[in-house]
């Protein structure tokens, strides 16, 4: 097969927050329906920090994940979630964002166990792709963003290093 | 609540009460594409021949508002959120839906300290649910589509839902 040559050179980005989720609460594991495995978390607060954009993750967004097992164990879920921040000047954005968690299942024996170290989030594997909803004219421009974000897991919740694609 | 004088065949399920948290709607305004309103559910109960139990606290209404030609206020209803039975089982309930309140009501609708002198005929509030549980006894919540008749109250909102058969 030919290489397949890719207009646009490599896929740009710059750093646009950190955002950190906290989800207190735990996961509801709602345990196996007809259609599938639904896990919920909801959004019990948090914050986000970056040089254009920086305030509060408000409690009350969560996310709707699904969860499933592809072979040699590897859990692999969907994320589905909405979320509301309010930035240190008082702006209101509504976020949401799709993704996928691939986790292998030592990782997952590891998370599980209180006495084992945060495990490397090189070992494992959570992306979102949120955008970003505003009438702030303040930050309309994040309303054209989309985003990216790789996400580390915490005692609290779950940290994202978040992205806007060029 | 009937479905008045329709042949469509439905079934009581259950009567909800849902209390809204403190502060809701949060008004987010109007992004280039809708005006979106966020209420946090705060807790309820639902009642019924089959089933019983609490609303749990969390979930939402990422509801989005507009106004038609004839100034009536048209709220576009989209809600998650997770019932819990008495005898523990967990189930997970979404449901669309549309609240059209006319022009003539829209001050009195937006106002909790006179938004339960409106007769329920004075507006539309209807609502679509479906479930969604692993609980094997309450699998029969799987397989039904529910419509929902809805009112205003001060503290939220309650729904006469039946099952359509």
């Amino acid at each position: 097969m030919s290489k397949v040559e890719f207009p646009w050179g490599g896929l740009a980005s710059e750093p646009l927050c950190v955002a950190d989720f906290q989800v207190e609460g735990g996961i509801m594991a709602m345990g196996r329906s007809p259609f599938g495995e639904r896990r919920i978390g909801y959004v019990t607060g948090g914050e986000f920090q970056g040089e254009r954009l920086s305030g509060a993750i408000l409690p009350g967004g969560g996310n709707w994940s699904q969860s499933g097992e592809i072979e040699g164990g590897l859990a692999i879920g969907t994320f589905d979630a909405r979320s509301i921040w309010r930035t240190h000047d008082g702006a209101t954005i509504y976020v949401s964002y799709t993704g996928r968690s691939a986790i292998p299942a030592e990782v997952t024996a590891q998370f599980r166990d209180p006495a084992a170290p945060p495990v490397d989030p090189a070992r494992y594997y959570l992306r979102i792709a949120p955008v970003f909803e505003t009438s702030d004219l303040r930050y309309a421009w994040l309303n054209g963003v989309l985003a990216v974000g790789c996400g580390e897991r915490m005692p609290w919740g779950v940290r994202h290093a978040i992205f806007a694609i060029r | 609540m009937t479905s008045g004088g329709s042949t469509l065949p439905v079934r009581e399920l259950c009567t909800v009460r849902i209390e809204l948290a403190a502060g809701a709607p949060l008004a987010l305004g109007r992004s280039p594409w809708r005006n979106r309103r966020v209420s946090d559910i705060a807790g309820g109960r639902f009642t019924g021949p089959r089933l019983a139990g609490t609303v749990r606290p969390s979930g939402a209404d990422w509801s989005e508002s507009g106004v038609n030609a004839a100034g009536d206020g048209v709220t576009l209803i989209d809600v998650r959120s997770v019932w819990t039975t008495d005898d523990g089982a967990e189930i997970y309930v979404t449901y669309a839906g549309r609240l059209v309140a006319p022009a003539a009501t829209l001050e009195a609708f937006r106002d909790p300290a006179r938004v339960e002198t409106l007769t329920a005929d004075s507006y539309r509030f209807r609502i679509v649910p479906t479930f969604e549980t692993s609980a094997e006894r309450y699998g029969w919540l799987n397989e039904l589509v529910a419509v929902g008749f809805g009112r205003r109250t001060a503290a939220g909102v309650e729904y006469a839902l039946f099952e359509v058969l």
